[in-house]
C-alpha cells in the first residue's frame, strides 16, 4: 500500500506543431543507431578520408609555387582522374583551374570512400528501421498519433540522411572551410563559392535514391536480414556487372552493349557516381548523366511508393 | 434494439451510416452510432467489424461513406485531429525494441506534441498511476505480456486524452492486475470524465466497468443501450440461491402455478414475482425446509443477450447457431466468472 498516491492528474500544456512530429521519429530512430558501438566506429572512420582530401587541397595551393608539385598534379590529373584537358589548363594557368581541381578533389572524396562508407552504413543500420517496426506492429504506436504513413517515411528517411550528412556533407564542408582558411588570398573564395552548394547537391542525390531505396527493402519484410541481403546483394551485382561489361576482354570481343554512359546503368555505384560528377561539374559532357539521373530517379520514386504500400497495407489489416 | 445510449449528455462519438467494405466483404454496414461520456462496451464476435470501426474512426482505415464527429471534430474529414484527442490502446503488441519503459511512453507522448522533458515527465506519472515500477528502466523486449498491456495503457493516457479506446486490454493480465486495470479504466470514466470505448469479449469485464454496450455483428449494430436498460428483464421476476431442501422449495412453489426454472448450481428463477412478493416466498421456504442464501429480482443476462444478437443477426457466420451453443458458451463465461471469483 503507498504511503503518498498521486493517482491520474490531467496534463495541460502546449503542443509541438504537427509537421515537427516526424523529427520525433529521426529522433527515436538515431538515439537507437547510435546505441551500436560499430556505428560510431563507422561515424569515426568516415572522417579519416577528409584528411587525403585536406592534403590535395594542400598539395594544390603548393603547386601555385612550385613546378615539381604543379607537374605531379598535373600527371594525377592525366592519368588518374584521365583528364588531359584540365591537366593541359592547369599547367596552363594554374590559379584559374582552383574551382575545378577543389571539385575533382571533393568529387573524388564523395565517389569513392564515402559512397562505400554510405553503403556499409546503411546496409548495417537500414535494414532494421522499418522491419523492426513491423515485426513489433511498433507502427501502431506510431499511427495512433497524429502522424501519416509519408510522416512516418520520412522520418525513418532522416535517420539515414542524418547518417549521410555526418560521414560525407559535414566531412566535404570541413575539407572545404579549411582549404579557404589556409588559401593564399582571398581569391579562392570567389572562385570556389559554388562547391558548398554542390556539396549539398551531390549529399541530396547521393541520400534520397539511397535512402528511399534502403527503406523500401526494409519495409518488404519484417526479417531484417532479407533486408540486409537484398541491400548488399544490388550494390555488389551492380559492381559485378559493371566490370563484367566494361572489360576489355568483352569490348574487344565486339559485343556491343552500347555506350560506356549507359553501361554505368547497369550499377547502382557508377550511375550516382555519374550524376555527382555532372553536380560538380567535372563531366566532360554533362548530358551524358541524363540516362542514370532518369534511372535513379525512377528507382527513387518507385522505391517510395513501395515503402508507402507496404506500411500503409499493415493498417488495413 | 438501437437507442442512443446517452440521452442526458451530449455525444462524444457520432457516427452516420458508416460503410466499409474489403473488396466483396463488407465490414461496416450502415453503422450508425451516438456515444457519450463514460465506459462503453463494444462486443460482437470476431470479424464482427470491431477492429474496423476503431480504425475508422481514427482515420487509419478510409470508409466509403458515412460523416459524423468525434470529440466535437468533423470525421472523416480531419480524423488526423481526432487523433490528438484519442489514446488508443491497440490488442496487439506494439513496442519499439531497445527502448526502455519509460522511453516508450516519453515517445508516446512526443509523437502526442508534448515537449521532451515535459513528456519524460508525465511519462512517469502516468506510469506510477498504471502500477509501473522500477520495471519502467528495462527494455520493453523483456518485458511479460502483463507489463506490456501496462506499458500499453499509459502510452494511452500519457497526453491525457479525453477520448480513450481500449482495444481488448485485459489480455495477458493476471486477476489482480485485471482488477486494477478496471479500477483505473472507472477512475477515469468517473473522476475525470473521460469517454472510453472498451472492445472486448470478455463479458464480466462490460459488467464490470461499462454503462452502455455496443454490440456489432456482420458489420452492424444490433444492439446500442445503457447496460442499466439491457440488465432490466423483460418480464418480472426473482432469482433466489438455495442452501438446502432445493427440490421441496421447486415442488412447494410449482404447486402455487409458479413458472419455477434452474439457472445455475443452486439458483432458481422463479417466473413472474416482483419484490413485493418476497413474504411469500419466505413462507414457502419455510414450508418446504429451504434455506435461501439470496434473492434479487431478475436481470436479464448479458451473455445471453450477446448470444441472442449473434444468433438472430441476418447472414449469422459465426458458429451459435443454436440453443446448445448459447448455453456452453454461457457455461463457459459463468466459469471464467467463477473462477475470478475464487481467485
Amino acid at each position: 500500500m503507498p504511503i503518498l498516491d498521486l493517482g491520474y492528474r490531467n496534463w495541460e500544456g502546449d503542443r509541438s506543431h504537427r509537421l515537427l512530429r516526424p523529427l520525433v521519429v529521426t529522433a527515436t530512430g538515431m538515439r537507437l543507431v547510435w546505441r551500436a558501438t560499430w556505428l560510431r566506429r563507422i561515424l569515426l572512420c568516415a572522417w579519416l578520408p577528409a584528411i587525403p582530401a585536406g592534403f590535395g587541397f594542400f598539395a594544390y595551393e603548393q603547386s601555385l609555387q612550385s613546378e615539381s608539385w604543379r607537374q605531379t598534379i598535373a600527371n594525377i590529373l592525366e592519368n588518374g582522374f584521365e583528364r588531359p584537358d584540365v591537366a593541359a589548363s592547369f599547367l596552363e594557368d594554374p590559379s584559374l583551374a582552383r574551382g575545378q581541381i577543389w571539385a575533382m578533389i571533393l568529387l573524388a572524396f564523395f565517389r569513392y570512400p564515402q559512397a562505400i562508407i554510405m553503403v556499409v552504413l546503411f546496409g548495417l543500420a537500414a535494414p532494421k528501421i522499418v522491419s523492426y517496426d513491423l515485426r513489433s506492429r511498433a507502427y501502431l504506436l506510431y499511427f495512433s498519433r497524429p502522424l501519416t504513413v509519408v510522416e512516418y517515411l520520412v522520418g525513418k528517411a532522416l535517420v539515414l540522411i542524418t547518417l549521410l550528412v555526418l560521414t560525407s556533407t559535414i566531412p566535404a564542408l570541413a575539407v572545404y572551410c579549411l582549404g579557404i582558411g589556409f588559401s593564399p588570398d582571398a581569391s579562392s573564395i570567389a572562385q570556389t563559392w559554388h562547391l558548398p552548394f554542390r556539396v549539398l547537391i551531390a549529399s541530396a542525390s547521393l541520400a534520397l535514391p539511397t535512402a528511399s531505396l534502403a527503406i523500401a527493402y526494409s519495409s518488404f519484410t519484417s526479417e531484417s536480414r532479407y533486408a540486409s541481403f537484398a541491400w548488399f546483394a544490388t550494390w555488389v551485382l551492380g559492381w559485378v556487372t559493371y566490370g563484367t561489361l566494361t572489360s576489355s576482354e568483352l569490348m574487344r570481343n565486339g559485343v556491343t552493349i552500347g555506350a560506356s554512359h549507359n553501361i554505368k546503368l547497369a550499377s547502382p555505384y557508377h550511375a550516382l557516381g555519374e550524376i555527382q560528377a555532372a553536380i560538380f561539374g567535372t563531366l566532360a559532357e554533362p548530358s551524358d548523366a541524363i540516362p542514370a539521373t532518369i534511372l535513379v530517379t525512377v528507382v527513387t520514386i518507385v522505391s517510395m511508393m513501395v515503402a508507402y504500400h507496404r506500411v500503409a497495407g499493415q493498417l488495413r489489416i | 434494439m438501437s437507442e442512443q445510449i446517452k440521452s442526458t449528455a451530449s455525444p462524444h462519438i457520432e457516427l452516420h451510416d458508416v460503410r466499409k467494405s474489403y473488396g466483396r466483404r463488407v465490414a461496416l454496414d450502415g453503422v450508425s452510432l451516438n456515444i457519450g461520456p463514460g465506459v462503453t462496451g463494444l462486443l460482437g464476435p470476431n470479424g464482427s467489424g470491431k477492429s474496423t470501426l476503431i480504425k475508422s474512426l481514427m482515420g487509419l482505415v478510409h470508409t466509403d461513406s458515412g460523416s459524423g464527429n468525434v470529440m466535437g471534430i468533423d470525421w472523416p474529414k480531419d480524423a488526423r485531429s481526432i487523433r490528438d484527442s484519442v489514446g488508443y490502446l491497440p490488442e496487439d503488441d506494439c513496442y519499439i525494441s531497445g527502448l526502455q519503459g519509460v522511453e516508450s511512453v516519453q515517445l508516446a507522448g512526443r509523437l502526442s506534441g508534448l515537449e521532451r522533458s515535459e513528456a519524460l515527465r508525465r511519462a512517469h506519472e502516468v506510469m506510477d498511476f498504471c502500477d509501473i515500477g522500477q520495471e519502467r528502466y528495462r527494455h520493453v523486449e523483456t518485458y511479460s505480456t502483463g507489463m506490456r498491456q501496462k506499458l500499453k495503457f499509459a502510452q494511452t493516457l500519457v497526453h491525457d486524452p479525453p477520448l480513450i479506446i481500449l482495444d481488448e486490454p485485459t489480455t495477458g493480465l493476471d486477476p489482480g492486475q485485471r482488477e486494477g486495470l478496471l479500477n483505473r479504466i472507472k477512475i477515469l470514466a468517473k473522476d475525470f470524465h473521460k469517454t472510453i470505448l472498451l472492445s472486448t469479449h470478455i463479458l464480466p469485464d462490460v459488467r464490470h466497468v461499462c454503462d452502455s454496450v455496443v454490440i456489432l455483428v456482420n458489420g452492424k449494430v444490433r444492439v446500442a443501450a445503457s447496460l442499466e436498460s439491457l440488465s432490466r428483464p423483460s418480464k418480472p421476476g426473482l432469482r433466489v440461491s438455495v442452501n438446502a431442501n432445493k427440490l421441496e422449495f421447486i415442488e412447494r412453489v410449482r404447486r402455487e402455478g409458479i413458472a419455477c426454472s434452474e439457472i445455475g448450481r443452486d439458483e432458481l428463477q422463479l417466473e413472474g414475482l416482483t419484490p413485493e412478493d418476497s413474504q411469500r416466498v419466505w413462507g414457502w421456504a419455510y414450508e418446504a425446509g429451504a434455506a435461501f442464501r439470496k434473492m434479487e429480482p431478475s436481470r436479464a443476462s448479458l451473455d445471453q443477450l450477446f448470444m441472442d444478437a449473434v444468433r438472430d443477426a441476418p447472414g449469422n457466420q459465426t458458429g451459435i447457431n443454436n440453443e446448445s451453443d448459447s448455453l456452453d458458451a454461457s457455461n463457459l463465461i459463468s466459469n471464467m466468472e467463477s473462477n475470478r471469483a475464487n481467485s
